[in-house]
């Protein structure tokens, strides 16, 4: 019996609070992010493409988000005898953003590289291709709306090799 | 109208293209600049300094060769690096004398995300370089922590520098540069046609130690010597490196002194730079010159800047 009550009243509550706040929030929120990166998860720049994922509806700001975020970024076109060579690198990574404009935001990914590297045993060029993982954690300011976005965070990179790069990325994109 | 404006816009593109100064050169260097990446392709490359790719990356755009920052391991091994201790810029820890090379092999630069730099001896690369008797090496000797009245740990130093030049076969490409009279001594006992260079803090004590131990000449930062103080090096028979040479604008200044070698940290600039007179150079005087076919430089800016020798005759 006080099971049942107990159901009952969640149930009220729930309904009481989507019907008190159904009013607040019929905004639509920007779903595609593009934006560029300086230093960040993609090495020394990427051009990154994020997706809205998640919405926190029916409740007032501030308000969590969750973005799945695609980058692309190269070390060097050329490698070091000259030819076109590409490295080529894919930060990827899911981020959580927390507020209204003023965002806090904490991101967990990983990091597809394919780069050149000289073997250290024949001295000669190859590719190689490695997974590292990201994880951001810093301040975005974006709107609900079309407009701006700026992130300024700190990005640390961790290789397989288990060296950690502490690193920082700085973005400047838009949002529609 | 819009034909006249199309026509104006590329008028003022056209006249801003940059013009190529021809220097006029004057120096010990039969009037010509050798250019060197400083430890490869300088301080402010992705690449690492003295890493594999950073001195071949320098190669390959034309130079004539490069700086190389040189210590020994405990098991008198050269290699290829800068600073006096690893922890900075690589995994390992202290310096480079407390480990074999064995040990150091495991080691490398870990400052760059994605990428791994191994540190080199100086055995690798030579043997990994093409054409390795074209280019020229200057070989900056890092004695940190060493005892410099220990006569045997210089000569155990300047006996590897010895066996590496002798290998390669590159002793009249190597200049070797040191700031510790010991071991320039010890150095010229070894070999006397030893290019030397002193490396000292003042252009003045430069030329005393010059003098005094009859060295080739003096490495000195762009920012220590005047071109009136190289003249007078000059004049007393002493060639001289410039050093410190970051900034275009360095390169540019580096270059009105008369230098006999330049390291930059621009090196595609100087290259750039350089062509235009070693191009004005081979117009003028072409029975002087002869094109060096062993190596066709890769850069395309390069053009025929850095294959012109002169004839073994005028040598």
């Amino acid at each position: 019996m006080l099971k049942q009550k107990a159901v009952l009243l969640i149930i009220l509550y729930c309904g009481f609070q989507d019907k008190s706040f159904s009013q607040i929030n019929t905004e639509k929120m920007v779903k595609n992010l593009i934006y560029l990166e300086a230093f960040g998860t993609g090495g020394y720049g990427s051009v990154n493409y994020e997706r809205v994922l998640f919405h926190q509806k029916n409740k007032q700001y501030p308000k969590l988000n969750v973005g799945l975020r695609v980058g692309v970024s190269t070390l060097h076109l050329r490698d070091f005898e000259g030819k076109f060579n590409p490295d080529l690198i894919f930060p990827v990574s899911i981020n959580a953003f927390y507020g209204k404009i003023h965002h806090l935001e904490v991101g967990l990914g990983q990091t597809i590289s394919n780069v050149v590297q000289t073997n250290t045993s024949t001295f000669t060029i190859e590719r190689k291709t490695t997974l590292s993982s990201n994880f951001t954690v810093g301040y975005r300011y974006q709107k609900n709306k079309r407009g701006p976005i700026f992130r300024l965070n700190y990005s640390p990179i961790i290789s397989t090799n288990k060296v950690y790069n502490n690193w920082f990325g700085l973005s400047v994109g838009y949002g529609f | 109208m819009k034909n006249a404006t199309l026509i104006t816009i590329i008028l003022l593109l056209s006249s801003c293209e940059k013009e190529s100064e021809i220097f006029s050169i004057v120096n010990l260097n039969r009037n010509n600049i050798t250019v060197l990446g400083h430890a490869g392709m300088g301080i402010s490359s992705i690449y690492p300094i003295n890493s594999f790719e950073s001195i071949v990356n320098c190669l390959n755009l034309g130079t004539d060769g490069s700086e190389i920052d040189v210590q020994m391991t405990k098991d008198s091994i050269l290699v290829a690096f800068h600073d006096s201790d690893l922890t900075t810029k690589t995994n390992l820890n202290g310096l480079v004398s407390a480990y074999n090379f064995d040990e150091i092999q495991n080691g490398y630069y870990d400052q760059m995300p994605y990428k791994s730099y191994s540190i080199i001896s100086l055995e690798q690369l030579f043997s990994n370089i093409n054409d390795l008797g074209t280019f020229k090496f200057t070989f900056d000797c890092k004695l940190y922590n060493a005892d410099t009245r220990n006569d045997e740990y210089l000569s155990t130093f300047a006996n590897a520098i010895v066996k590496i030049v002798n290998k390669y076969d590159i002793q009249r490409k190597v200049f070797i540069e040191s700031n510790d009279k010991n071991f320039l001594s010890i150095l010229a006992r070894k070999n006397e046609r030893f290019k030397l260079f002193i490396y000292p803090q003042t252009f003045e004590e430069g030329l005393t130690t010059a003098t005094e131990l009859n060295l080739y000449g003096i490495t000195i930062s762009n920012d220590d010597i005047s071109a009136e103080q190289l003249i007078i090096a000059h004049n007393k028979g002493f060639r001289v490196a410039v050093w410190n040479v970051e900034t275009e604008q360095d390169n540019l200044e580096a270059i009105r002194k008369n230098p006999d070698f330049i390291q930059t940290d621009k090196v595609k600039y100087l290259v750039s730079a350089l062509s235009a007179t070693d191009d004005a150079i081979q117009l003028n005087f072409p029975q002087k010159f002869k094109i060096d076919t062993l190596k066709p430089r890769t850069d395309s800016t390069n053009k025929i800047h850095r294959i012109i020798t002169k004839p073994a005759s005028s040598q």
